[in-house]
């Protein structure tokens, strides 16, 4: 159990979010011309590192509103959580 | 056959108002009220004027926070969110004024009377009762009158509110199939203070 900092509620418990998946992945605007393959990447391929990923995070039990978190997938560790449309908070450093 | 007045009054709420006490702790029913949910930009000084105008207070701005005046008070859900009581008036007579203060086209305004029941905790001790349940952290200095929090209750979303520090006193807004659920939970917490 951990403690997650909403952007727009504060600091609130692990279980009041769920997880959504790779956050800034745009939909491509030239849909009539992309190939299967590109269909394909876009909704199917993911990056999956093992390291730092951005996700996308909703508040379901709270404010329910949709926010981004920089987590490390290895140690679970959130190093930053910012709202849709915000800059992109920076890696850090030294990701334990 | 019975009428929709007569149906409409046995199900005015989903427990009947029952009321339990235990050792330092009563949990009851509140009465049924109208409720509306607010959909607009409360960024937008000129909305907020118009709806503090017909809600009779400045809608609560702050996260995490109500506002009360009169027969209404407004509770901070989201960024844009908000939701009303109504403990005088009814949603039908309200919610036109309310739609006409937002621009149009910015907002939305939804009856939710029937969506939700109040269960209310009073006691010395609804301090430990509300803390068995909830992962939020209700401890006084960080949850005093005036504050308001969606969080869980168990398995139920709940809107908890604190209204009084000296007898501490909180009101668990909960959606009305989640009633009997955690009126049970409640119920079994208090037993045992």
């Amino acid at each position: 159990m951990f403690i997650i900092t909403c952007p727009y509620c504060g600091d609130r418990d692990q279980t009041e979010f769920t997880c959504h998946g790779e956050a800034h992945i745009a939909r491509p605007l030239n849909t009539e011309s992309l190939s299967d393959e590109e269909w394909g990447d876009y909704v199917f391929f993911r990056q999956n590192p093992k390291g730092m990923h951005r996700e996308r995070w909703v508040h379901a039990h709270g404010c329910r509103r949709w926010f981004n978190a920089l987590r490390n997938t290895v140690s679970d560790e959130i190093f930053a959580t910012y709202k849709v449309g915000d800059a992109r908070p920076p890696l850090p450093e030294n990701p334990s | 056959m019975a009428d929709q007045a007569t149906l409409r009054a046995g199900m005015a709420t989903p427990l009947s108002g029952q009321s339990y006490s235990s050792n330092g702790i009563t949990i009851s029913e509140q009465q049924s009220c109208d409720k509306l949910i607010v959909r607009a930009d409360f960024s937008d000084a000129a909305t907020v004027a118009a709806l503090s105008q017909v809600l009779g207070q400045t809608p609560a701005l702050e996260a995490n926070t109500y506002s009360m005046a009169d027969d209404k008070a407004v509770y901070w859900l989201g960024p844009d969110e908000r939701l009303v009581y109504l403990h005088a008036q009814t949603a039908a007579d309200t919610i036109g004024s309310v739609q006409a203060a937002i621009p149009a086209g910015k907002g939305a305004v939804v009856d939710v009377s029937d969506y939700y029941t109040v269960i209310q905790l009073s006691g010395q001790n609804a301090r430990d009762v509300l803390s068995s349940g909830t992962p939020f952290d209700v401890h006084p200095r960080v949850f005093g009158a005036g504050q308001c929090a969606q969080t869980r209750y168990g398995s139920a979303t709940v809107l908890l509110s604190a209204l009084d520090d000296d007898t501490p006193t909180f009101n668990v807004q909960v959606r009305w199939s989640f009633a009997q659920y955690l009126w049970t939970y409640l119920a079994r917490v208090a037993g045992y203070c």
